[in-house]
């Protein structure tokens, strides 16, 4: 069974900090102007927002050796995966998204003027990242009553977890019909500003890194 | 009986959910339900027989996600879909069975890759397949999207003729995903001519009750309510909908009092949710289904009613007497046409007028790209204004709502050339008064044509109320008594219960302060019953004009909007003072340099048109704006200064070159060269492509954007017709990367002499080199740094 669950905008407060870092200041502060205008953008991109996300735990099977991990519904084969999920007997998979009012948002905002297209853009990423915290928080606080502990989330994209697997995770959930959430083509998932992550469950706490010090880009501009 | 004639009078029921009672039964999670049709097909038999036990009179065929998207063997899915249920019917009377068609699964441009058309297509293969074998109806359900809605409709009129039932997903706020409200919806689905409308699916029926009302107090068909048995949890690993049979068949009684004709359930509910439901309601008597008088035309988010309250409809968007606007649709330049949207919709018209004929334009193309790009940014119905027959038909069926359609005559070819666009695509008529013998010259007359006009609608199975009549405002500097044969017309009309429209600047033609002869017409034939008028926002003469009636005639509560208004003519007049009174600092030596490289855009433009008075234009882009914008553009690249703070400076700079531009005399601005810019194929983001835009018109390049989602020919033919030498092209996904190398290839066969430049977040030196890239450009200075050394 697949589960529902959803914020009204007022519940995900954007951290300003992320957003400059999504427009790569890193540690450093934007002026005056620029903090006034991503203001202005939070406050606009809140009109339109609906988090909506959809998830279910799966059982699954950790093949150290092969470097395979069954879903059920997927077999992946992938080196970083299988070091995230070593050890874990079943994993949540889940989908969420701001919403398609979010992306019209967005999409308008960046054909009026480049400036404030990045600048909601920014927005969008920091807002699904935060929205996706409070979900793993809450996920965390149910497996945390029943003696269990979470993995770090980890999406397709993150190390060899191939893109190619988006569709299936999808399909899997019915994210399309239940919180309209699909993927073109070339596998770019509509709304933009959405995310898809498994987070292995497990019975003893380990110590993973996570973030950008495990991620192998190390030139990345987000970096922090 | 048909079934579209037992919905008027009888409560009709529909089944319950089908995928939880196949889990129940085996499915598994991401198992496509569809091809139980063909492994367990006993199963779905003995579903189906279940709910006509329970009373069921409509089943839907186990097709909701059969498309050819998901299916290689689509017939044989419907085909066996539809056998099932009609073995499962046998023996029961009243008993119907409905084609189920479920929404593609992905999104319609502009917010994914799917074009209307496929959609469009993709429906009708599955309609086509189950209309020809034998259903009653078809249901178009659990749809989140009015656009695809739309589609799924227009596929089911042009591949069958059984009736159309139409539910469609709200959340608690009464909205759909995309953002259409219930009357929304009525008016789209109700243009479209469907026999029954309503909601299905994500609410429980607590969560919808509120919805009901909302639906049968402004539409004239019948109106479905399907709901969830309330939502999933999980209880003690098991998991259960929190609400059960007892309870949703309760609020069903106060949703069929509330006046819903058509009942059933969606997601979780059972045999026993409708059978309860049948036990509690099928003593009621439905409420009588009463046809609405109301004008409705739509967007994609909401409805606006004509009649109640004056309707401004913006008249910018049409290139008579505009020289600049002509030479934007020559260009294909959409971003004027959106800008003049955007002005308008600030300055406070309800629709937007959309004109986009010019002799030398193919019409066709141009209004679906305008229409296409305008319902992507602004959220107010459309006008479709043209004469070209062929350019309507492509407007109103791109159209994301119910539009206004200028316009029809009381000509019997034009009105045989219109009539069945209307009858296909859903809109309301703007109806001019003029017909094979000229425009009348009397009241009298033109209203006659406007009865013939509505009579022959009727004949097309269009209700007057999907008529508003121009009895056409023509100058008074020509006949001096044609103001007073338009009122008398407006009058008489409006006596009648007829809606009336006219295109009021033309009153004036010819005459000196126009805005003073046309606001007062205005003013006058509001008073006569006007209902909506087609004008010039921007005029501040014509905006007191509409707000003081409003206020006058009891139609702005505390008169707030008055208010309102008011405030905003202040601040012009003290801004204004401001500019005069020159408070703008320019004591300092270089105050444009300072305020472009600050990014103040309204100090950037001000600042510029008070040194133009001193300073010649060429010296003031020398001196202050070039110099500013290298400064920046030097910052950028050595990370002292980011990315916002650049593209600030760079609106800034633009702002103040606009200025500089019309000061110029001559028109004969340089330009350093002429580059095409697009995002590849499959591609749909396109926020970096628009950043090295705004960089390369700064620097003086002129920019062909080709938008989102190019194919490798448009870039090739565009470059070879236009002669282009230099093309950016941009990708996001490493999943597009394979497009820009078809591009680059094409590009090389075709434009031998054409340089390419790369760039975007996943590319990298390896990946440009890899698919024969000229140059990879790793941020948008060094695009601008390249062209500066190409066009050296």
């Amino acid at each position: 069974m697949i589960y529902l669950y959803s914020l009204c905008s007022d519940k995900v407060a954007i951290s300003e900090k992320e957003v400059y870092r999504y427009l790569g200041y890193g540690k450093i502060y934007p002026n005056d102007e620029v903090t006034a205008l991503i203001n202005e953008c939070v406050k606009e991109f809140n009109k339109f927002s609906a988090y909506k996300a959809c998830y279910t735990e799966v059982d699954i099977d950790v093949d150290d050796k092969r470097e395979l991990v069954d879903f059920g519904f997927m077999k992946v084969n992938s080196h970083s995966l299988t070091l995230n999920l070593r050890g874990c007997v079943s994993s949540y998979v889940f989908a969420a998204t701001t919403g398609a009012m979010a992306e019209r948002h967005i999409i308008k905002q960046n054909r009026l003027s480049a400036l404030r297209g990045i600048v909601t853009d920014a927005v969008g990423s920091a807002s699904i990242e935060h929205f996706c915290n409070i979900l793993n928080k809450k996920l965390a606080d149910t497996s945390a009553s029943n003696g269990k502990f979470l993995r770090p989330r980890f999406s397709c994209g993150y190390g060899d977890f191939s893109l190619e697997y988006q569709p299936q995770i999808l399909s899997f959930l019915d994210s399309s019909r239940k919180i309209g959430l699909s993927i073109t083509d070339n596998l770019m998932m509509t709304p933009v500003k959405s995310v898809t992550a498994v987070i292995g469950i497990s019975g003893t706490p380990v110590n993973c890194r996570s973030g950008c010090v495990e991620c192998e880009k190390t030139d990345c501009q987000y970096r922090v | 009986m048909k079934i579209t004639d037992i919905i008027k009078n009888e409560i009709v029921y529909f089944d319950g959910g089908m995928g939880t009672l196949l889990q129940e039964r085996g499915l598994k999670a991401g198992e496509l339900p569809e091809t139980w049709n063909i492994l367990h097909p006993e199963v779905i038999t003995e579903i189906h027989r279940s709910y006509y036990e329970a009373g069921a009179n409509i089943i839907k065929t186990n097709t909701f996600g059969a498309n050819c998207l998901k299916f290689d063997n689509l017939d044989e899915i419907i085909t066996s879909a539809i056998k099932i249920a009609n073995k499962a019917k046998e023996g029961f009377t009243n008993a119907y069975i409905a084609l189920d068609i479920g929404p593609i699964g992905k999104m319609l441009k502009p917010l994914g890759d799917l074009d209307f058309e496929r959609a469009v297509e993709i429906f009708a293969e599955t309609i086509k397949i189950g209309s020809a074998l034998d259903v009653d109806l078809i249901l178009i359900e659990t749809m989140n999207d009015s656009y695809e809605t739309k589609a799924a409709v227009l596929a089911a009129k042009e591949n069958s003729s059984l009736p159309i039932f139409v539910t469609t997903v709200y959340d608690e706020n009464a909205k759909l995903m995309t953002g259409a409200d219930p009357k929304c919806m009525i008016a789209l689905l109700e243009g479209l001519g469907v026999d029954a409308m309503g909601l299905n699916c994500s609410l429980g029926p607590e969560q919808m009750k509120h919805i009901v009302p909302m639906l049968v107090e402004a539409a004239s068909i019948p109106v479905i309510v399907n709901p969830n048995a309330g939502l999933p949890r999980s209880e003690n690993g098991r998991t259960v909908y929190d609400v059960d049979a007892d309870k949703f068949s309760d609020i069903m009684v106060e949703i069929a009092e509330s006046g819903a004709h058509i009942l059933g359930g969606c997601c979780g509910t059972t045999p026993e949710f409708i059978h309860k439901t049948i036990e509690k309601t099928k003593d009621l008597k439905p409420k009588p289904i009463e046809f609405k008088d109301t004008t409705l035309v739509s967007s994609y988010t909401h409805a606006v009613e004509i009649g109640s309250s004056p309707i401004l409809i913006g008249e910018r968007i049409n290139p008579t007497g505009k020289s600049k606007f002509k030479e934007a649709l020559r260009q294909n330049n959409m971003d004027y046409i959106l800008n003049e949207g955007i002005a308008q919709q600030e300055k406070g018209v309800q629709i937007l007028d959309v004109n986009v004929g010019l002799p030398e334009i193919d019409e066709v193309e141009m209004i679906r790209n305008a229409v296409f790009e305008l319902q992507s940014v602004v959220d107010l119905p459309l006008q479709i204004d043209t004469v070209d027959i062929a350019a309507m038909e492509q407007a109103m069926r791109l159209y994301n709502g119910k539009p206004l359609v200028n316009s029809v005559n009381g000509k019997i070819k034009n009105m045989k050339d219109v009539f069945p666009l209307i009858k296909k695509y859903g809109g309301t008529l703007i109806a001019l008064t003029i017909d094979e013998d000229g425009i009348p010259d009397t009241a009298e007359g033109r209203f006659r044509i406007a009865e013939k006009i509505i009579q022959t609608a009727k004949e097309y199975g269009i209700d007057k109320r999907d008529i508003i009549v121009d009895p056409l405002a023509m100058t008074i500097s020509s006949d001096t008594n044609s103001a007073n044969i338009t009122l008398e017309t407006v009058k008489r009309l409006h006596e009648k219960g007829i809606k009336t429209s006219l295109g009021v600047s033309n009153i004036s033609f010819g005459l000196p302060n126009r805005e003073f002869v046309t606001s007062t017409f205005f003013a006058m034939a509001l008073q006569n019953g006007l209902n909506c008028a087609i004008m010039n926002p921007y005029s501040q003469e014509m905006m007191k004009v509409y707000y003081c009636y409003n206020a006058l005639t009891n139609r702005d509560d505390n008169c707030a909007r008055y208010i309102d208004f008011c405030s905003t003519v202040v601040t012009q007049t003290v801004s204004a003072a401001s500019n005069v009174s020159g408070k703008i600092d320019t004591s300092d030596d270089e105050p444009l340099k300072k305020a472009i490289i600050k990014g103040l855009k309204e100090q950037a433009a001000a600042i510029t048109a008070e040194m133009l008075k001193t300073v010649s234009p060429l010296d003031l882009i020398d001196t202050q704006i070039i110099p500013a914008l290298d400064i920046v553009g030097k910052g950028f690249e050595k990370k002292t200064v980011f990315l916002p703070q650049l593209l600030m400076s760079a609106e800034a700079s633009k702002a103040s070159f606009d200025v500089v531009k019309a000061s110029m005399i001559s028109n004969n601005e340089s330009v350093k060269g002429r580059i095409i810019l697009a995002t590849v194929k499959g591609d749909i983001h396109d926020i970096g492509k628009n950043i090295v835009k705004v960089l390369l018109e700064n620097y003086g390049y002129e920019v062909i954007d080709l938008g989102k989602d190019v194919a490798p020919e448009l870039v090739c033919e565009t470059a070879v017709e236009q002669d282009i030498d230099l093309v950016g092209l941009s990708a996001l996904m490493t999943t597009t990367v394979p497009s820009m190398e078809a591009t680059i290839k094409l590009l090389r066969q075709k434009r031998p002499r054409c340089r390419v430049v790369v760039g975007g977040a996943v590319l990298t030196q390896e990946y440009a080199d890899m698919i024969g890239a000229d140059f990879y450009a790793r941020d948008a200075m060094e695009t601008v740094r390249y062209a500066e050394e190409f066009f050296a």
